[in-house]
């Protein structure tokens, strides 16, 4: 199953780094959406929020990666026929969708140092990493924590036609939820619930934390919570929706 | 006059061997074809994939520009004056695309019937008579995404008729078809050459061009290897008589023996089923029966069968030559 | 005549058959759900940065909105003959181009104004910005200039997606860039000296000036040169587009490019 998963991941990132739409998206849009979050915030003029506001930039190009990404790539295998192949693989749809998923965060990687980049060369930036060791887990903890909250999604759209529209759509709500680029102070109290049991809100507390000072292992630990919760939760919901899907028809509908 | 007249026709295309090297690679997909087509005649092309028919066809319905040669469609030249030659032909290709699915049957044939210019009076009209012709009658509604691939060619039929042209091209218009669709679409096809329609038709089924063609050319690696009427070709090229012998074992020997008989040209066998059938390829002429079975005397035969060669055969031969 | 039955009547057709959005499954989520989240996203990092109104941004993204529905929308509509192959019928007769391709961006522009109403009505109420009746009709008046000015690039995007090239990545680009470009989300004195300049010849920076000039008090007559500018504008995309379809038909006959997906 492991190796399954590893070889699902590297074949993914393969396919994503061979994809000239995806690596021109994933080098646009960081520099476009971190660009606006510098101009405004501009007028504070304090290096470290602008820091602060790349990582969250990189945070948010790793979730719209994962959900849009993930669901023009279920769609795609269902037009080419390939997801019925994968739902009668004798591994569990956990090991093969998984995979494509975290693979997807992962390409999120090379959006944050496209981010970064952009940060120091046009903006002048500093790149300085307060805990080494605790930004190069929290990354992954990122990392996973966001691909397994898409597996929760892609679990859903596996039953779906237009699985890339509700990937697309769910992109700015998590972005505004999770406080990537402004406070959660601005939202209404119920929102703070909601932010807790999202990914991104550990995911990029991690990384700031561990980047401008803070109690980044603990938010790490979150990740990792949240990764047990949304692995199980994503296992009970393929099942259920795999059952559905093959009952309903659904994985030719192209 | 020849409606079409084709003359040292050439193609090559030039595409980039990779996107960072800087290699061209250059393939002739035409080099140098020639025929001509009547009034009224249902013209066949045939050839194997890749040999050059549907290049033919682009050139001549003006999709596609010739590298060299000469070509007239109605007296003009689809090159150059390719706006008044459009009104005038039609086009039919085979496959599952080249209609939008999620329009229905009707919408597409409304659509092209403005594209190609019908005259808003005869729209309608035109439209019901083709949906009769073809077959759809009743399915006009849905939308093409749940036609089946039969459908989809009927449809393709009447889009290539709405603006009623005297010159049609149809490019392997039974491709992925089952027996009885593609049955029914040849009959389609002959039912339009009877009604005085001039018709090219590309194939690379040879009983197809058989049954329907006048005349027939036939195109190997983009050169026109024998053409005339199909009987001529079948004549032309594989002469004689073909002698098959179903037997239950027959050694070398027996073998060298039916070789040495008087007009026999070739002598090879064949695995059907349980049996090995000896195949015996004679002159024209040559009365072979007797002979053959005078020499595998004491061999276990089953079924003698004499027969002319087929169209097939002499495809098979034109096309290894070439 | 038939060039004007053609304009409206295949325009309207060519658009239900290749806009591939119109079904609900996929027109709430992205030309609904998608362009309201994004109002909220950006009114509220501009209460954090202390930068503007929500107005501002609530004006400067419905506008992207509509940029979104008219690129995808025209670029679709185009780019969609060669998905499904019809694009060799279509050469084939002896249609009129210019008259073709150009009425698609007739049903392009409503869209992109439908889609552009919608979130301006349901971003307004969630922000609570209030819009006068006066400055409606500016409004309106600015959005279809803007949407015309979109369907026209559309129409670019379009014919690149004709000759093969991905019609998705360029309409997601383009509509990323007039994010910020355009002054819609970033005013565009903060902007680099370059960065303006391109500004003034991009889709919907003068159609976004336009309107926020209106919401602050400018009647229509004020924001007269603005809209013209902007039609001024779409019309060069759009006659830049027609061009590219002509040059693209003639290299496709003469390199047999037609079939190639």
């Amino acid at each position: 199953m492991i190796r399954v998963f590893v070889t699902g991941v590297r074949l993914q990132l393969l396919q994503l780094m061979r994809s000239g739409f995806d690596i021109s998206a994933m080098l646009v849009w960081p520099i476009i959406l971190a660009s606006i979050a510098f101009y405004l915030l501009d007028a504070k003029e304090s290096p470290r929020l602008l820091f602060a506001a790349a990582l969250g930039t990189a945070v948010m190009m790793m979730w719209a990666q994962v959900i849009v990404g993930a669901g023009g790539s279920l769609d795609n295998q269902r037009i080419f026929g390939t997801l019925e192949l994968l739902v009668a693989a004798p591994v569990p749809l956990v090991a093969t969708i998984g995979p494509i998923m975290i693979g997807a965060g992962a390409f999120g990687v090379y959006g944050l140092v496209v981010t970064l980049l952009w940060g120091r060369l046009l903006f002048g930036i500093p790149i300085t990493i307060d805990n080494w060791a605790a930004f190069a887990v929290a990354l992954p903890s990122c990392v996973i924590a966001i691909g397994l909250l898409g597996l929760i999604a892609a679990s859903t759209f596996v039953l779906y036609r237009s699985a890339f529209a509700l990937g697309i759509a769910m992109q700015y709500p998590v972005w505004i939820v999770c406080g990537l680029l402004f406070p959660l102070s601005l939202l209404p109290s119920w929102v703070g619930p909601i932010s807790w049991v999202l990914a991104p809100t550990w995911g990029f507390r991690a990384i700031r934390e561990a980047a401008l000072g803070g109690s980044a292992w603990s938010s790490i630990g979150m990740c990792w919570v949240v990764s047990i919760a949304y692995l199980a939760i994503s296992l009970v919901c393929l099942t259920y929706f795999e059952r559905l899907a093959r009952a309903r028809a659904s994985f030719r509908l192209a | 006059m020849a409606v079409v007249e084709v003359e040292d026709l050439r193609r090559v295309y030039r595409s980039r061997t990779s996107t960072f090297k800087r290699g061209l690679k250059e393939v002739e997909a035409l080099r140098g074809v020639s025929f001509s087509i009547e009034q009224g005649e249902l013209f066949g092309l045939l050839g194997p994939n890749g040999a050059g028919k549907t290049t033919t066809i682009k050139i001549l319905t003006t999709l596609l520009l010739p590298t060299s040669g000469r070509a007239r469609v109605l007296g003009l030249d689809p090159a150059t004056q390719h706006r008044e030659l459009r009104s005038r032909i039609g086009y039919v290709f085979g496959g599952d695309r080249g209609l939008y699915d999620r329009l229905s049957g009707l919408d597409n044939l409304k659509f092209f019937a403005d594209v190609y210019r019908v005259p808003i009076r005869e729209k309608s009209h035109r439209i019901e008579e083709l949906l009769d012709t073809v077959g759809l009658r009743g399915r006009e509604r849905e939308r093409v995404e749940t036609y089946s691939r039969g459908m989809r060619q009927r449809l393709h039929i009447a889009r290539g008729l709405l603006h009623d042209p005297e010159l049609l091209f149809f490019d392997e218009p039974t491709i992925g078809l089952d027996p009885v669709g593609a049955r029914e679409l040849r009959q389609t096809v002959a039912g339009l050459r009877e009604a005085g329609k001039t018709i090219l038709l590309t194939t690379h089924y040879m009983f197809e061009a058989d049954e329907l063609c006048g005349r027939v050319a036939v195109i190997a690696g983009g050169r026109i290897v024998a053409q005339g009427k199909p009987s001529e070709l079948k004549a032309a090229v594989s002469e004689g008589t073909v002698v098959e012998i179903e037997t239950y074992g027959v050694d070398e020997s027996r073998l060298d023996r039916l070789r040495a008989l008087d007009g026999v040209k070739s002598v090879s066998t064949e695995t059907r089923d349980q049996a090995q059938v000896v195949i015996v390829q004679a002159t024209a002429g040559a009365s072979l029966v007797q002979p053959v079975l005078a020499a595998l005397d004491g061999v276990t035969i089953g079924k003698v069968v004499s027969r002319e060669p087929t169209l097939e055969d002499a495809y098979v031969e034109l096309v290894r030559e070439a | 005549m038939n060039d004007l039955r053609v304009f409206f009547t295949c325009g309207v057709t060519s658009f239900r058959a290749l806009f591939g959005w119109v079904n609900p499954y996929v027109f709430v989520p992205i030309l609904v759900a998608y362009p309201i989240a994004q109002i909220l996203f950006f009114s509220y990092l501009g209460r954090s940065a202390g930068v503007e109104s929500d107005a501002f941004f609530l004006i400067g993204n419905v506008f992207c909105a509509a940029a979104v529905a008219s690129m995808f929308g025209m670029g679709q509509a185009i780019g969609g003959e060669r998905r499904f192959q019809t694009l060799p019928v279509l050469m084939a007769s002896p249609v009129n181009r210019l008259v073709m391709y150009s009425g698609r961006a007739v049903p392009t522009v409503v869209l992109g104004f439908f889609v552009a109403v919608i979130a301006f009505v349901c971003g307004a109420a969630i922000l609570g910005v209030h819009v006068g009746q006066t400055e409606s009709v500016a409004l309106v008046l600015a959005l279809l200039a803007s949407s015309f000015t979109c369907a026209g690039l559309g129409l670019c995007i379009g014919s690149l997606g004709l000759r093969g090239r991905s019609v998705g990545l360029f309409a997601d680009v383009l509509s990323g860039g007039l994010l910020i470009i355009s002054g819609a989300n970033v005013p565009l004195e903060k902007l680099p000296d370059a960065v303006q300049s391109f500004a003034s010849i991009v889709p919907l920076t003068h159609g976004i000036e336009a309107a926020r000039n209106v919401a602050a008090g400018a009647s229509l007559g004020d924001v007269a040169g603005l809209l013209g500018t902007e039609v001024g504008i779409g019309a060069v995309y759009l006659t830049i587009g027609l061009v590219l379809v002509t040059v693209f038909e003639r290299e496709g006959r003469r390199t047999g490019a037609f079939d190639r997906f």
